[in-house]
């Protein structure tokens, strides 16, 4: 009993702990994915896209706007592994494609999303 | 989340892992280190301060090298046990720098240490004079291992044939007041024999004791928290 708990203390803790500690410092992609209603941010890029294709700019200040709300939902839960300087230029993407939806200009509003989209996928990396 | 809690949180991996690392690197004391393990250690802790507080970067990177550094000191360090070749390729040999009395001039230059450096080194030893030196060897860690000549080494017991008792770590009996228990029964004594003890010093009370030890000669030593300096001292 008494190797045992040694060899729990000396050997499997600290193993445990620093995989513990790996897998919060990979957590981005985890918490990337969705865990509420309102926060499927590559489900808005895609509708976004869509609305910016068509011009229908009401629909797309509705996608915005829910996408800078699953932005906020998502953004803290991402801090602990991710670059501080990721989060940031998706922060920057989102306030440009604001003024570009509400101007109306649609080849500057999807260049904007598809920086933003690309941004997104390399929080991870 | 509040940018302090992710430094606080990153801080607290990179401590524990530090600590974990250290654990896996091994005993070492600072006066061991060779040089490469100094640098090591810098390297190591500049590694793990940057996973600590620079937010600008993912954490992972950084504790994949520390990781890494880790594993491959105890590669190192494994080869170096292992292998007598490898020890004298990585490490290098320990170097005389004084044979029967005599500088090594030729040894001193190949190892870019200089007359200065040595006779610092020998005064840190407590040696003054080059002539009471037989041999001075340099470690592999830089140090200066010194042996010397029979005339001027020290007197032990056994050169003037005195018995000695078993060497012994002296024993607590009280600590912070408390009796440890455990030692009295390894010396056969009793709680009673403790209190008559403390009866016979003017202790009333056992809580006035901050340490009371006996060593391997029966010697007792006896603190009490109230210290009876006298004044101007």
């Amino acid at each position: 009993m008494q190797k045992l708990r040694q060899a729990f203390l000396f050997y499997l803790l600290p193993i445990l702990v620093l995989i513990f500690f790996a897998l919060i410092m990979n957590s981005t992609s985890f918490f990337q994915k969705s865990f509420r209603n309102d926060d499927h941010f590559s489900t808005y890029v895609v509708e976004l896209e869509e609305m910016i294709q068509i011009q229908d700019w009401e629909a797309a200040q509705s996608s915005l706007s829910k996408m800078h709300t699953a932005w906020k939902q998502i953004s803290p839960r991402l801090q602990l592994a991710a670059e501080k300087d990721k989060l940031e230029e998706l922060d920057e993407n989102l306030a440009r494609l604001s003024a570009l939806v509400s101007c109306q200009d649609q080849s500057s509003a999807l260049s904007e999303l598809y920086a933003a989209a690309n941004n997104w996928r390399n929080i991870s990396r | 989340m509040n940018e302090t809690w992710v430094v606080v949180v990153r801080s607290l991996i990179a401590f524990f892992s530090l600590h974990i690392f250290a654990r896996v690197l091994g005993k070492q004391s600072i006066g061991q280190l060779t040089f490469f393990d100094y640098v090591l250690g810098i390297t190591v802790g500049s590694i793990a301060a940057t996973l600590s507080v620079d937010l600008s970067s993912r954490a992972w990177p950084h504790w994949v090298g520390l990781f890494t550094w880790t594993v491959v000191v105890v590669i190192m360090e494994f080869l170096t046990i292992h292998s007598k070749h490898f020890t004298k390729y990585v490490l290098g040999e320990p170097c005389l720098l004084i044979m029967d009395g005599q500088i090594m001039e030729q040894t001193m230059k190949k190892n870019r240490y200089s007359l200065s450096d040595l006779l610092a080194q020998l005064r840190d030893k407590d040696v003054f004079d080059l002539n009471q030196v037989a041999f001075a060897i340099l470690e592999t860690n830089g140090k200066l291992s010194v042996l010397l000549k029979p005339e001027y080494q020290t007197t032990t017991c056994q050169d003037m044939k005195i018995k000695t008792s078993p060497a012994q770590i002296p024993r607590k009996l009280i600590f912070c007041g408390m009796i440890l228990e455990e030692n009295l029964i390894a010396l056969n004594l009793s709680k009673e024999w403790l209190f008559t003890y403390l009866k016979n010093q003017r202790i009333k009370d056992i809580q006035d004791v901050f340490l009371l030890s006996v060593d391997s000669e029966g010697a007792f030593y006896c603190d009490l928290y109230q210290d009876h300096l006298q004044k101007g001292m």
